[in-house]
């Protein structure tokens, strides 16, 4: 059932797919209307996990969830509606996944045509007593200065100013007909009057919600004075209405046009547009409804001119009578070419937040360099000081590693400071400084997936692969690497650890077969700095799989390391010994083979 | 699409399995098919396109031979017929003929049962009654009592119902011989939008296909190869008045105001184009109106581009592909003193129709043009003035 009443300050919208004209225009209705927040507040569709909308002139992120399930691990406010964007072959698993994971939820709209009848059916059965479902097909539920849910109105805002829907007036539209119901809601701004709701009900067969309930919620509704009922042949529903005026439930003035007598001018019966339209047995041909309409009562309009008479006799008033922001600004707006949250250079320059002025003076460098990387400031002192820690301890590893080497090769060939950095960083990568980030996946995939230390090496040995972040050249068991050491310390006293614990079965397994298999540095900034994430800055599994996919772990490397690599240039250039040549003692020759 | 019909022979096969015996085929595979049948078994001959009434039309031969076959589907086949059913005959009490009908309803399925079925049913007065079956035993009871028949029948035919995402049966007569059921004749309808999920039918099965026009045919097509609508019904040939409308609800309002102004017979076809179809798209639908157009004998002739305010169709979109096909039958349009009447609403609607006024304008095709400002039927009205 629909309370209409109740949707008027209910209208946290969750999109079920991603259709980016019908979600700007519930954007441009929300600005118009005078909102503070859109009311679309999350999307599920896969592969984004922020659209960009604009809301008036600017632009804003609307968060995604992959799926149903992860909308639960989005930080927004709990939807009220849903709009199913989803295929007709999807429209009800989708709809059934959705109300049975957020049953709080008042209903919504399935866009989709080719919903199977059966489907339909169930959908009507398991949730018309709770909840209201606008659909399938059509184009959803208009309460002209509260809520767009759907493409009705139109999906341009010029249309929603022309139909003045930044307004509410006193008729009711009900339409089978997605087209047909922005035709009558413009007749009805036109006549000088405006709707207290407007709702499809889709060219189905079954209507999830049908005519006769629209028409009780209309009844119920204290704004609405007068309904507008668009039917058309094929179906019974119309029967139903018949029922509820004879029996007094329905008592406010309904007009009505039943469109089809075109059926009539063929000679078999024909499919029109819907998939409802259709009259292939005498009573559901639009004069035999029509007719019956008219014996109860109900003012039936014989033609479209006629039906804008009757609705232009209804004068009427609509509040505002502007809207509450000039709509006149959208028509200049532009999408930004490059979208950031980090900085902004406008009046101060300003970093994740804060003005320089205020990092400088108030907060350490590394407290700086983390708000940047986490794209907030951290809330803990602990992960400032881990990170602080990881960023000495990798600094350096001394003058033999790869990207050391490279950097001092370059400078030594006369290059600059830039191209000699660059020389180093460009050998970072899944051999030599890069296993940090690999590691954290596989510690955070493990853990997440509730997998056992011991399953993790089985599976690595079958498959022939390392596990990253384990085995060390120099250190073994009986000499453990002290800076591991050091970095454990930082997660001893939280109540959790699960990755540094998983982290330490697991060279438990591998160290026992070999005493060089412990945890390496890699490995062990990776496992702490996952528990720190979890734990002290409270990120949900979602935050710290996205933070592993843009390699967010690879940056505590690369940041001290570049310190390291400039280190090493400007020493080298103090040195100046001139370009660096192998002798030929330190270049193994194996000879081609001659093949004759 | 939504409810089709399908052949008797896909609907008897699904409903009765490998029980069935009898045989569909086409014109050019009929002798193939002829050699399983016994040249002295008793047969009936029937053209299985969905057509209704048959037995009035003459499209049925019953009691015949094998032999005797090729004559009628000479026959059938100048008639335009081309999908026919072979099936043994089955010798029968005019007594014995029930009539059964199952149609899927919101509450449930709608059971039409009657006592006294036969090819005259509607004018025998024979009393049909109606039982709503929501799945519970009595209901199914009630009406194989009252047929003579074992529930089990119904049980089995309403879950085959079910599964087949069936919407409509109708069997006319229901034979029972000794509480055994014979479907003599049996038409159904399933629904379009479950094909995915069935694979004892197909899209292909929908016999209504088999009834179209060329032009008709064409759009079918287009349609099933688009996420958009595309509907085309030639009404009159040599209608004066071409249709070439949008949106599923507003095409049909449009079409009825065709009718209010007693210009039904002038009508040449209905359908529409929705759900925001290309440029490409639109112009390959519009050709096929305006063909239609172009070979109706009508002498005054005029074309209606007309829809409500589109939600999300781009007008100026879909109006450049109408402007493509205008263009490439110009010349025709011309000569035959055809006027083009718009009245469109939308998405770009401002700029779609001030480029269709200026192609209409510079090619002496201007009707009128109009915009969501005036009445949705404005179109029809000026160009019923200018046929007429």
């Amino acid at each position: 059932m629909i309370n209409i009443a109740k949707l008027r300050d209910k209208h946290a919208i969750v999109s079920l797919g991603n259709y980016q004209p019908v979600l700007q225009s519930i954007l441009d209705f929300d600005y118009m209307i005078g909102r503070k927040r859109s009311s679309l507040v999350a999307i599920v569709t896969a592969g984004i996990h922020n659209q960009k909308l604009f809301f008036g002139t600017r632009e804003i992120l609307i968060p995604c969830a992959q799926d149903i399930k992860e909308l639960k691990d989005l930080e927004i406010p709990p939807p009220d509606l849903f709009l199913n964007l989803n295929s007709g072959r999807r429209a009800k698993d989708s709809t059934k996944e959705f109300i049975e994971a957020f049953p709080k939820v008042l209903g919504g709209h399935i866009f989709a045509e080719n919903v199977p009848e059966q489907h339909a059916i169930y959908l009507y059965q398991k949730f018309h007593d709770k909840h209201f479902i606008a659909g399938p097909s059509g184009v959803g539920l208009m309460l002209p200065g509260h809520l767009k849910l759907g493409a009705v109105g139109g999906t341009d805002w010029r249309q929603l100013v022309a139909s003045k829907l930044y307004a509410s007036g006193s008729v009711a539209v009900l339409s089978a007909s997605g087209g047909m119901i922005n035709e009558l809601i413009r007749m009805v701004a036109n006549g000088g009057n405006g709707c207290s709701f407007a709702l499809t009900l889709g060219g189905d067969r079954f209507p999830i919600t049908s005519p006769g309930e629209a028409l009780l919620a209309a009844e119920a509704d204290p704004q609405t004075k007068v309904i507008l009922y668009y039917g058309e042949l094929g179906g019974y529903d119309e029967y139903d209405i018949i029922e509820l005026v004879k029996a007094g439930r329905v008592k406010k003035p309904i007009i009505a046009y039943i469109a089809g007598n075109v059926g009539e001018a063929f000679a078999r019966p024909v499919q029109f547009g819907h998939a409802k339209a259709l009259a292939a047995r005498p009573p559901e041909s639009a004069s035999a409804k029509r007719r019956a309409l008219k014996k109860a009562g109900v003012k039936v309009a014989d033609s479209i001119a006629s039906l804008a008479d009757f609705v232009e006799a209804l004068r009427g008033d609509i509040l505002p009578k502007m809207p509450q922001r000039d709509p006149q600004q959208l028509s200049s707006r532009q999408p930004g070419l490059i979208t950031t949250t980090i900085s902004d250079e406008k009046e101060v320059y300003e970093f994740v937040g804060k003005s320089l002025e205020d990092w400088e003076k108030n907060h350490s460098l590394v407290e700086m360099i983390v708000a940047g990387l986490l794209g907030r400031p951290a809330h803990s002192k602990l992960l400032v000081q881990c990170s602080e820690s990881i960023f000495k301890l990798a600094l350096d590893h001394g003058p033999n590693v790869s990207g050391a080497v490279n950097t001092i090769v370059t400078a030594r060939a006369g290059r600059d400071m830039v191209s000699s950095l660059s020389a180093g960083l460009l050998t970072i990568g899944p051999r030599y400084g890069g296993a940090g980030n690999d590691a954290a996946r596989i510690w955070f995939d493990a853990v997440q997936s509730g997998m056992d230390a011991k399953e993790l090496v089985e599976s690595y040995a079958k498959n022939k692969r390392y596990i990253l972040g384990i085995g060390h050249k120099k250190y073994n068991l009986s000499q453990p690497d002290p800076r591991v050491t050091r970095l454990l310390e930082f997660v001893k006293d939280l109540p959790e650890r699960p990755y540094t614990d998983f982290a330490k079965a697991v060279v438990a397994i591998t160290s026992s077969k070999k005493s060089n298999l412990i945890l390496n540095f890699d490995g062990a900034f990776a496992a702490v700095l996952l528990d720190i994430l979890q734990q002290s800055e409270k990120l949900k599994p979602r935050e710290i799989a996205q933070l592993i996919d843009s390699e967010f772990f690879n940056a505590y490397f690369v940041i001290p390391r570049a310190v390291g690599f400039i280190s090493h240039f400007l020493d080298q250039k103090r040195l100046d010994e001139g370009l660096f040549r192998l002798p030929d003692s330190q270049v193994t020759v194996i000879p081609t083979q001659k093949t004759d | 699409m939504a409810r089709i019909p399908i052949s008797e022979y896909r609907a008897k096969s699904l409903l009765l399995g490998s029980s069935y015996r009898g045989l569909s085929f086409r014109v050019k595979n009929s002798s193939a098919r002829f050699s399983k049948l016994d040249p002295k078994g008793r047969y009936v001959l029937k053209v299985d396109q969905g057509i209704k009434k048959r037995h009035k039309q003459g499209l049925l031969a019953v009691d015949i031979n094998p032999g005797a076959a090729p004559e009628y589907i000479k026959k059938f086949q100048a008639k335009g017929y081309e999908q026919y059913l072979i099936e043994p005959f089955l010798p029968h009490a005019a007594k014995d003929e029930k009539y059964l009908a199952v149609e899927r309803l919101r509450e449930g399925l709608q059971i039409l049962y009657s006592r006294q079925g036969g090819v005259d049913i509607e004018d025998t007065g024979a009393v049909v009654e109606k039982v709503l079956y929501k799945g519970g035993p009595g209901e199914l009871k009630k009406v194989a009592a009252a047929l003579g028949l074992k529930a089990e029948f119904l049980e089995t035919l309403t879950q085959r119902f079910n599964q087949l995402h069936m919407t409509f049966v109708e069997i006319n007569p229901l034979v029972v011989q000794a509480g055994k059921p014979l479907l003599l004749d049996c038409a159904a309808q399933v629904d379009s939008a479950a094909a995915y999920f069935t694979d004892e039918w197909t899209l292909d099965d929908d016999t209504s296909s088999l009834n179209l026009s060329p032009a008709e045919k064409a759009v079918a097509e287009l349609e099933a190869n688009s996420a958009s609508s595309f509907s085309l019904k030639l009404v009159n040939p040599d209608g004066a008045l071409g249709m070439l409308l949008s949106g599923g609800g507003a095409s049909v309002a449009i079409a009825d105001e065709v009718c209010n102004l007693g210009q039904a017979d002038n009508l040449l076809n209905y359908g529409e184009y929705s759900g925001n179809p290309t440029a490409e798209e639109t112009k390959l639908y519009a050709i096929q109106v305006l063909n239609l157009l172009l070979a109706s004998q009508a002498k005054t002739k005029a074309l209606v581009i007309a829809g409500g305010v589109a939600n999300f169709t781009d007008i100026k979109q879909t109006f450049k592909g109408v402007i493509q096909a205008l263009g490439s039958k110009k010349k025709q349009l011309q000569q035959q003193r055809v006027k083009v009447f718009v009245r469109r609403g939308g998405p770009n609607e401002v700029e779609g129709l001030a480029m269709m006024r200026g192609f209409l304008e510079m090619n002496d095709l201007l009707g009128e043009v109009s915009g969501s400002d005036v009445i949705l039927t404005k179109a029809v009205a000026s160009a019923v003035e200018y046929v007429a």
